[in-house]
């Protein structure tokens, strides 16, 4: 994926599409070209679970210790409270956005003055659990937050899972749209 | 759109050919009631303006209704000193049409409108459905090919797959929780589902 955040002259804001099952291989691909232009990376997963991601991460080379997760997935999976892991939040379900909203919060907060990208994965594993309505509007405050504290942004997205209305909508809210399948990118 | 309520988009044209067919009709009036003395057959023409009138107004047409029925008794009371039950006659029959047209025009408005919102709800189930259904479905087969390379390769540690299990067996029953709330959508705007069957899509 030929991608850098290094082109950005200010943290920027990106939607990128990918194919079903490339979703995976992006999320450890975006992490590792993260991790080697010094960024450290807050994982929003709603999707796989934090000790799977970790991981791959791991067996893909990865440093963790620059890594942050807010695991909205392995509290509810498992159905009680999770052993505390490092640089993890978990929430209790994907759809409890205040809690996901606060945990996100906290993590930038934590992280403030460091280089940080947050990295979204996925939108179309949030849409199992919230409507495309409450999606936008979470999506819509997370990147405002982002925006207001200087922090870049990845939200990933299955190709051809999102309707062409919610599309534009999320369009609005970042500034590129990167198809990794056509390896197209759009202005936002 | 209210039922009977103005369509903003060709009011003025609208309200333009009225008002010339109006004033075409009080120069009728005046031309061959009051000047000529004949009393039958342009009336006819009265009905043109107030059906048109009824089909864009709805009930609303009767005012131009009201103001010909006037028109057409004053204009017989000025020409024979008196008001003769036939002018009334006929200034009942301009309300009472324009009253009749004007409501059928309303009711073929309303349902309108709601074949509308009907088409709409549609295509919003539509489009949600496959984005909280089709995908999602589409995703959690991707994330179990992927759990079964990680088991067939021992990438994935033992107490982690029972975790990873749950967790794709919440996501599919989540799913069928959105397909029940979908068609609770759907359901609930249609009058002439049996019972049972709303409630075999529904629970």
């Amino acid at each position: 994926m030929a991608f850098s955040l290094k082109d950005a002259k200010e943290p920027h804001l990106y939607l990128i599409i990918a194919p079903p099952a490339d979703l995976r291989s992006k999320n450890i691909e975006l992490i590792r070209m993260l991790d080697a232009e010094g960024y450290v990376v807050i994982v929003i997963t709603t999707n796989q679970l934090c000790s799977v991601l970790t991981k791959n991460y791991e067996s893909g080379g990865i440093r963790l210790d620059r890594i942050w997760f807010v695991d909205a997935v392995t509290r509810y999976a498992m159905g009680r409270d999770p052993p505390p892991v490092k640089n993890c939040r978990f929430v209790s379900n994907p759809g409890n956005l205040t809690d996901l909203g606060i945990a996100v919060t906290e993590t930038l907060k934590e992280l403030s003055g460091q280089k940080v990208c947050l990295l979204f994965d996925s939108v179309n594993a949030m849409l199992i659990y919230i409507s495309s309505k409450n999606i936008t509007r979470f999506l819509h405050f997370v990147t405002n937050k982002l925006r207001l504290l200087n922090v870049a942004g990845i939200f990933l997205a299955v190709e051809k899972g999102l309707d062409p209305d919610l599309l534009v909508q999320l369009i609005t809210l970042v500034d590129e749209v990167i198809d990794t399948d056509k390896e197209v990118r759009k202005p936002g | 759109m209210e039922a009977g309520a103005v369509e903003t988009d060709a009011e003025p044209e609208k309200m333009a050919t009225l008002a010339f067919l109006t004033i075409l009709c009080v120069f009728l009036e005046i031309l061959m009631h009051y000047t000529l003395g004949v009393s039958i057959g342009y009336t006819h023409f009265f009905y043109v303006v107030l059906v048109l009138a009824a089909i864009w107004y709805g009930k609303k047409a009767v005012i131009v209704a009201a103001c010909l029925a006037v028109t057409h008794i004053a204009v017989a009371y000025f020409v024979f000193s008196e008001v003769f039950w036939v002018p009334v006659l006929r200034a009942v029959m301009f309300v009472i049409v324009t009253l009749l047209v004007g409501s059928l025009s309303e009711e073929q408005k309303e349902s309108a409108r709601l074949l509308k919102e009907s088409d709409e709800l549609y295509i919003w189930y539509i489009k949600e459905a496959a984005m909280r259904l089709k995908t999602p479905v589409e995703v959690v087969g991707q994330n179990l090919l992927a759990l079964k390379q990680d088991v067939e390769e021992k990438k994935i540690p033992y107490e982690s797959i029972a975790v990873e299990l749950s967790l794709q067996a919440k996501h599919m029953d989540q799913i069928r929780v959105n397909l029940i709330d979908l068609n609770k959508t759907i359901v609930d705007g249609f009058g002439e589902m049996s019972p049972a069957s709303k409630q075999f899509l529904t629970e």
